[in-house]
């Protein structure tokens, strides 16, 4: 077994950038959920929750480039996971229609998100 | 009996197949990298599926109604989000060093020593605290169920499951839980929606529940719209660390096996996951209505289906809530195993032992250490899974996804993440036990925020040359 697998191919100038934008993001993010946690901000929490699953992909983002479609794919799913928390934060759905709109989102979900994968997997290279 | 006679026999005639055909470590724990989407992706979710979906899932919807389905929210991202955050990476770094198990990944990033003996410790607990919610659903529903006590059910699920997975590593396992998975689909979706037709339908159940306890309905009670939130965000991003999820990309034949991974496991997640809305909306209606009678929610499901009197029913729902925790079981086991025989004698600096007797007495022990734990534990199976799924997360999040992806992750950073996360979450949970922790902390989140934050500020560019 070796050691540091990754840093042994040589930082680019990317790269570099990258090591400092990853932790800033990381600590905004977790700062973020703790402030959501104990002051009990809900829209905080949603938009903390939809940003740590976006920034969990953007490795594999990344290594997809330069095809943009994963990128639009994801960007639409998050974007509508988002718009469904935020509306039913706003509005406090309650009762049949919140129920309702919890499954109908995550029927779409579940036909989208995997369709996505597949579609954008590349075919003759290896994904990092 | 001739029916318990019949799978006794086929049980003992798997195992020795296994036998005969499992003479490697890299047969034992990677089922020899000979696996497909359709098996990996049936048998991945058949073990991440335990008795928490069967008893556990719809018992927290009649605790807490509506709020409970943000746990299956995270049901459509989880299977792409595997594969992007962490599957493709791992397929293509055990390929290059060769990995059989979890920490030989970590130790593959971060080096021999602490990174891989910390990791095989937080798998060890962990999966032994999950495999005692296997025992424990098994006893719940044996004794609802089937009237027979809890315990004889439970040791003869584990007895059962050591035997196939001691023979054969996850050359039997991975067949075992793709078969455990197809039973569990199938019964999952029969039992919702005879659930809900024994309710009157979908909108008859919603009107019930909404005339004698609306707040069951809101989206946002039981615990909150943050821990709702927290549960979610748990949920879609533990699956990311959890163990027995990662182990089956070091089972695939292939890169290309990937491609179509997460709609395998999305679809067969989502069919498993219909008992969870449908007997929790059914079975809470009726229970509402005074037609069933629970002394706790976990017995929600179990006495929905022994009020019906079908033996016929009452045998398919056992054969369910077994073969998911006999599939979840398998997959710890061998975890375990791996964990005891190779992980922590590799970083203490010992080279494993050879052969497979090793793994196999250890497959035993894990099995008796967990019959023990949730025989003496009085914690309800919810919140067992719970514990279990959470300890994976303040553990292992941090260094699967961030430290595999950021390559300024550096080995120090990975230790701090690696000791930090699992001691957080632990005293998160106890204090929130004790009430001196708000609800609203989800203390496997809180452990994964701090080992991230530790992760994060011990990598700092060359924190560690």
């Amino acid at each position: 077994m070796g050691t540091g697998w990754v840093d042994r191919e040589g930082p680019s100038h990317h790269d570099r950038a990258m090591r400092r934008l990853v932790p800033i993001s990381i600590l905004l993010l977790i700062a973020g959920w703790i402030a959501a946690s104990a002051y009990d901000l809900p829209t905080m929490a949603a938009v903390v929750a939809v940003l740590c699953i976006a920034s969990a992909c953007v490795g594999a983002v990344r290594g997809r480039a330069p095809d943009r479609r994963l990128p639009a794919a994801l960007s639409a799913i998050f974007i509508t996971i988002l718009a469904v928390l935020l509306f039913l934060l706003g509005n406090e759905t309650g009762g049949a229609t919140g129920l309702v709109l919890l499954l109908g989102v995550m029927a779409l979900l579940a036909l989208l998100v995997p369709i996505v994968y597949a579609l954008t997997f590349p075919t003759n290279r290896d994904p990092r | 009996m001739t029916l318990w006679i019949l799978f006794a026999a086929a049980l003992v005639a798997f195992a020795f197949w296994g036998w005969r055909n499992t003479r490697s470590a890299t047969a034992f724990f990677t089922a020899s990298r000979t696996v497909g989407p359709m098996l990996a992706g049936i048998g991945g979710t058949a073990a991440g599926l335990s008795a928490f979906v069967f008893v556990g899932g719809p018992g927290y919807f009649a605790a807490v109604g509506a709020a409970s389905l943000w746990i299956v929210f995270s049901a459509p991202l989880t299977g792409a989000l595997q594969c992007w955050a962490v599957g493709e990476r791992v397929v293509s770094l055990a390929r290059r060093h060769d990995c059989l198990t979890v920490p030989d990944l970590v130790a593959a990033r971060f080096g021999e020593g602490w990174p891989r003996g910390l990791t095989a410790l937080a798998v060890l607990v962990g999966a032994v605290a999950t495999l005692a919610v296997q025992v424990k659903g098994a006893a719940v529903a044996g004794e609802v169920l089937l009237g027979v006590p809890g315990w004889l059910v439970a040791g003869a699920a584990v007895a059962a499951t050591v035997l196939y997975s001691a023979a054969g590593g996850m050359r039997t396992g991975i067949l075992a839980e793709a078969a455990q998975g197809v039973v569990m689909a199938t019964a999952a979706v029969a039992l919702a929606v005879f659930a809900l037709v024994r309710a009157g339908g979908p909108r008859q159940a919603i009107a019930t529940i909404a005339e004698l306890r609306p707040e069951l309905l809101d989206p946002w009670g039981g615990p909150g719209p943050t821990a709702s939130i927290g549960l979610f965000l748990l949920f879609a991003l533990g699956t990311c660390a959890q163990p027995h999820y990662l182990q089956k990309f070091l089972l695939l034949r292939d890169r290309e096996s990937l491609r179509w991974l997460p709609a395998v496991m999305t679809g067969a997640l989502l069919a498993v996951l219909t008992v969870w809305v449908g007997v929790g909306l059914g079975g809470t209606a009726l229970w509402l209505r005074g037609e069933l009678t629970i002394s706790s929610p976990d017995q929600l499901a179990p006495a929905l289906l022994a009020s019906t009197g079908s033996r016929a029913f009452i045998i398919i729902a056992a054969a369910a809530v077994i073969a998911a925790v006999m599939s979840t079981a398998a997959t710890l086991l061998n975890l375990v195993a791996a964990a005891v025989t190779r992980d922590l004698p590799q970083a203490l600096g010992r080279e494993p032992g050879p052969g497979l007797g090793a793994a196999r007495v250890a497959t035993l022990g894990a099995g008796i250490a967990a019959a023990a734990l949730a025989l003496l534990s009085n914690r309800p199976v919810a919140l067992l899974g719970v514990l279990g799924w959470g300890t994976f997360t303040a553990a292992l999040l941090p260094v699967m996804v961030l430290g595999l992806s950021w390559r300024g992750a550096a080995r120090r950073g990975a230790v701090a993440a690696l000791a930090i996360g699992p001691l957080v979450q632990l005293s998160a949970e106890w204090a929130r036990t004790t009430g001196v922790l708000a609800v609203r902390w989800e203390p496997g989140l809180l452990g994964a925020a701090a080992g991230a934050c530790a992760l994060v500020m011990l990598s700092r560019p060359g924190a560690d040359r």
